[in-house]
């Protein structure tokens, strides 16, 4: 019975000494007769079903049962008192508490789910160690519009001799490989790296060493260290992997591999330094084009991304005049590699903000819009609040006039919203965390550190914090009938003075509700046109049943030269076989598929018909090495001259096919067939400017570099010629599956060290290319459509409840002979005032926003006229809707009820 | 506020029901709601002391059921215990209960051929 006794402490006090003894009395007749009829284990089932039976009962008792003033005893018993209070209060009024939390809810979900990626990717620091003292260093060569160049090695050590501010200079370069013997041959991204990459980033290995000092040296062997990821996915984690040689495919003639020992696997962690995620690192003689002399010796041979350590206490801006000043002198020193006329400079920036740099703006722009609906879901419930507030005036003011005091009535509606501020919280928390996956994949295509995103302690924090905080002031800042005892009820004349005040109150939230959604819409509709504008671009090849495979090999993407001697024929051969499967149209193969990844242009001195000037410095240009029947299956027309053809072998004279757009450039209205050019690079020394080619053909322009490179210049040389690339273009008819699985067999057959990359259609590429913009105009368009919802709902409230405080008026107009219409007139009047005022304030707020939109806009102006008209008549249809359902309700106001109001 | 109990209360919950019923003509003690629950349903209902009396004490802030003196035949033992007994509105309340039940019964009876 001890035990039954201290089970009955779940109770409230109150109850239990109310009760307690006849419980315990009850309780133990129960035992002693259960204990006779049924045996000790009935007696164990007893117990079992009492306990849960009691703990059920008290929680019920506690939340809904009749109140017991014992029970207000102490600070705990009055909180908990005005808990139970709110609950059952609540219970009574679920429209407004569902209203309450879906609004707010869907508000701060919205937002707790853009500050995790705000969070996750602009705010918090990187994961690495001294990861604030981290500079990008970038050179930028400003003439030629290349954001950055990199470095060579003698600029490298010239930096690292000269500088005092950082005590870590990092190289790093970003490469793809052809890993040939561990299953099937396959692409990996390789980063080659210098030694100290490890120990600046803080990164350990799981197994085995890091890369060490003396791996840097010249004529050293290669040597390799896993990633986590890659150890994984390749080797399945099998710890014998330290000393095994990993074979990687290379443009090397003599050797086909080069064979690299296995030192280490990382431990797991993240990895940023290039555009991708590395599957391993390497030294630097993993690669011989980097032990080569030509990147040893030339100030102009540049490779390398450029990482900076500050030295401690040193700050970003010491550390960027140093190195301006140490680039200005060597700019000085090596006036040949750093033509005056072309704008070298250095920039300097802190890592983290150069990793996310293409993304800020973006993430920025949705928390500002995300913000403005947390305002408009603020105004709303605030409204919501208040319309409860007058109609519970009455209970209220019987309260107050039975002794509650004002701040107990605040306590009690600041509980209840809190409650409700706690529930919108946990709701918005719970869709953050739901949409958490795709998020991350919206903010991968923005940034590498997309993974980081995540619903963490700081955005659940703010979030409930933020949802209960706004909630209670809600309680007590529109809570306008002070203490509704004394002012309210008491004083007879100033009730209709607060009346008037507070709907005046009410109508000015609804304004800035409509305001807030028609901004919203005109930005949704302005990032709509640009989507429409994007699909409709004329990309000037064929999308629809083309299939590119890439098969790489070797170090690419880099625009080195894809010449494999000795494989011409089995490439003949290979697309030969590929042309013979049914419905194949035609086939190509070129360096690199337009719309890619690789797509990368460069800038050129072009010169013209063997003239010993300096030459003229091109646009940006991309170049592509293409076999014949390229530009029939890419459907790009040609404009004059010819196409490439068989005959343009290895022997025969150099030739080049080149676009409209960069025809006319250089050529303006001349005739450019039969003219010979050449085209220099720095940055790719295998483009010399002493080799001459023949002009043979002009192509239409095709925005092979992404939707927006209208205009490019391209120039085409034939693969037969400068080299295979690793891309097979296929045009067909039918089924691509059973094609997919042809190319990859042909090429298996004929290049077995060649990796088969999935099978990719054109319009699938056109669609990732596509993506961010689509993914903008879903994303700012489901947020406008939730503004347009709760600024409905505020109107249709508004209204209604403003109706409701008439009834009278309306009665007594009707008895008087007004007629329906004039009634219906008179409610959607103060509707359509509301609308117009909000379209008028929201217009002006749409200009500024659509200044902020300008970057993610594609052939629209911001200040597009159309987009708001549309977004004003979708705005001014739905307020309508909302006006109608209480001006009808208006117009079927009894004059009798009008009495029964009073 | 003080609610209605005959339009609040409808359907009402099953231990509500239970009390009413086990109350109809008698005046009981906990325990003996207890048993008449048992032995009016064979068995096949039982309730607990802790649902018993959580319900007891809504039912008796609701009106549906009062405290009453002990019954004069009861044993010295069962004197100081708490007597409970139906009110008018309770009365009221499981009326308007089996009425509701016998047009669900009625419903069931026609439209699903169950007797």
């Amino acid at each position: 019975m001890t035990l039954f006794r201290l089970l009955l402490l779940v109770y409230p006090r109150g109850f239990r000494r109310r009760y307690g003894a006849e419980m315990t009395a009850s309780f133990a007749h129960l035992l002693s007769r259960t204990r006779s009829e049924r045996g000790t284990a009935g007696v164990v089932w007893l117990w079992a079903r009492t306990v849960v039976d009691t703990l059920a009962s008290a929680v019920n008792e506690r939340l809904f049962g009749p109140r017991n003033d014992d029970d207000r005893e102490g600070v705990m018993g009055t909180m908990y008192f005005h808990f139970r209070h709110a609950l059952k209060s609540l219970r009574r009024a679920p429209g407004y508490a569902v209203g309450f939390v879906v609004t707010l809810g869907l508000a701060i979900g919205v937002n707790s789910a853009v500050f995790s990626v705000v969070n996750g990717v602009l705010l918090r620091p990187l994961p690495f160690q001294d990861a604030e003292r981290i500079l990008y260093v970038k050179q930028p060569v400003a003439a030629t519009g290349i954001e950055n160049a990199t470095f060579s090695f003698m600029e490298v050590d010239d930096y690292r001799a000269a500088a005092t501010t950082i005590d870590e200079w990092v190289e790093f370069g970003d490469w793809e490989f052809t890993v040939v013997g561990e299953g099937e041959p396959h692409r990996a991204v390789g980063g080659l790296v210098t030694a100290n990459y490890f120990t600046v980033l803080g990164m350990r290995p799981a197994y085995g060493r890091l890369l060490m000092q003396q791996d840097d040296t010249q004529g050293t062997e290669p040597v390799i260290l896993l990633t986590d990821a890659y150890w994984d996915r390749v080797f399945g984690r099998d710890p014998s992997v330290l000393g095994r040689v990993l074979n990687l495919e290379n443009l090397s003639v003599r050797s086909p591999f080069t064979s690299a020992h296995i030192v280490g696997v990382l431990e797991p962690g993240l990895n940023y330094t290039g555009r991708r995620q590395p599957d391993f690192f390497a030294n630097y003689a993993a690669n011989p084009h980097y032990q080569s002399a030509a990147m040893r010796d030339a100030r102009g041979h540049r490779m390398t991304d450029l990482f900076a350590r500050m030295a401690p206490g040193v700050d970003v801006t010491v550390a960027r005049s140093e190195l301006a000043a140490i680039a200005d002198r060597l700019h000085e020193q090596y006036r040949g590699d750093y033509p005056a006329d072309q704008g070298y400079g250095i920039e300097v920036v802190p890592w983290q903000d150069e990793l996310v740099r293409q993304g800020r703006p973006t993430f920025l722009f949705l928390m500002g819009t995300v913000g403005l609906i947390l305002l408009l879901a603020a105004a709303n419930v605030t409204n919501l609040s208040l319309t409860r507030l007058i109609r519970k005036q009455g209970e209220l003011s019987t309260r107050a006039a039975l002794g509650a005091s004002a701040t107990e009535l605040r306590l009690q509606l600041t509980t209840e919203n809190a409650l409700l501020g706690l529930a919108g919280g946990g709701l918005g928390v719970a869709l953050a965390y739901l949409s958490r996956d795709s998020l991350v994949s919206y903010a991968s295509r923005y940034t590498v550190r997309a993974q980081e995103v995540g619903v963490d302690w700081t955005v659940l924090g703010a979030t409930l914090g933020g949802g209960v905080l706004l909630a209670a002031l809600l309680a007590w800042l529109p809570g306008l009938p002070v203490s509704p005892g004394t002012e309210t009820v008491a004083s007879g004349g100033s009730k209709a003075t607060d009346t008037r005040r507070r709907r005046r109150l009410q109508r000015g939230l609804v304004v800035s509700q409509l305001a807030l959604s028609f901004t919203l819409l005109t930005g949704a509709g302005l990032l709509v046109r640009s989507l429409l504008n994007l699909t409709s671009v004329d990309l000037g090849f064929r999308t629809e049943q083309v299939l590119a495979v890439e098969t790489p090999t070797g170090p690419s993407g880099e625009g080195l030269p894809m010449v494999l001697p000795g494989e011409e024929a089995d490439w003949t051969r290979t697309l030969e076989e590929i042309r013979a499967f049914p419905g194949v149209r035609s086939v190509a193969v070129a360096a690199w598929t337009p719309l890619s990844e690789h797509a990368t242009q460069n800038a050129y001195t072009v010169r013209i018909d063997e003239s010993p000037d300096a030459g003229e410095r091109s646009h940006l240009a991309a170049s592509n090495n293409v076999s014949p029947g390229y530009f029939e299956t890419l459907g790009i027309p040609l404009v004059e001259g010819r196409t490439f053809d068989w005959t343009d072998q290895a022997s025969s004279p150099d030739v080049i096919v080149l676009n409209e757009s960069m025809a006319r450039a250089h050529f303006g209205d001349d005739e450019a067939i039969g003219r010979r050019v050449s085209l220099g690079s720095d940055s790719q020394p295998w483009f010399r400017s002493d080799q001459w080619y023949e002009v043979v053909g002009v192509v239409a322009d095709s925005r092979d570099s992404g939707m927006d490179s209208e205009g490019a210049h391209t120039f085409y040389r034939p693969a037969t010629k400068s080299g295979w690339g690793p891309t097979i273009l296929v045009a067909h008819a039918g089924d691509t599956g059973a094609l997919t699985q042809h190319i990859r067999d042909v090429v298996r057959r004929i290049h077995p060290d060649r990796a088969v990359e999935e099978a990719q259609t054109m319009a699938s590429l056109l669609d990732q290319e596509m993506a961010p913009s689509r993914l903008n105009a879903i994303l700012f368009g489901s947020f406008a459509t939730l503004a347009l919802l709760i600024a409905a709902v505020g109107v249709l409230a508004t209204l209604a409840f403003s109706v409701s405080q008439r009834v009278k008026e309306f009665g007594i107009r009707m008895a008087l002979g007004a007629d329906r219409r004039s009634v219906l007139a008179n409610v959607m009047g103060e509707g359509i005032l509301m609308v117009a005022a909000g379209l008028v304030v929201g217009g002006g707020a749409a200009l500024v926003l659509g200044r902020f939109l300008s970057g993610l806009l594609f052939g629209v102006d911001p200040t597009d006229a159309a987009s708001m008209v549309a977004a004003a008549l979708l705005l001014g249809a739905v307020a309508l809707v909302a006006t109608l359902f209480p001006a009808l309700r208006a117009t079927r106001i009894h004059p009798s009820e009008a009495l029964k109001g009073e | 506020m003080t609610s209605s109990p005959a339009s609040d209360l409808s359907p009402l919950s099953t231990p509500v029901l239970h009390i009413l019923l086990a109350l109809g003509r008698d005046r009981l003690h906990g325990y003996g709601i207890m048993q008449a629950i048992e032995e009016k349903t064979a068995g096949v209902a039982r309730i607990l002391p802790g649902t018993l009396y959580t319900t007891l004490n809504r039912m008796l802030a609701d009106g549906l059921v009062e405290e009453a003196a002990p019954p004069n035949d009861a044993p010295d033992d069962d004197r100081r215990r708490r007597y409970y007994r139906i009110t008018p509105a309770g009365r009221k309340a499981v009326a308007a209960e089996a009425e509701r039940m016998s047009m669900l019964l009625e419903l069931a009876r026609r439209d699903l051929r169950i007797s």
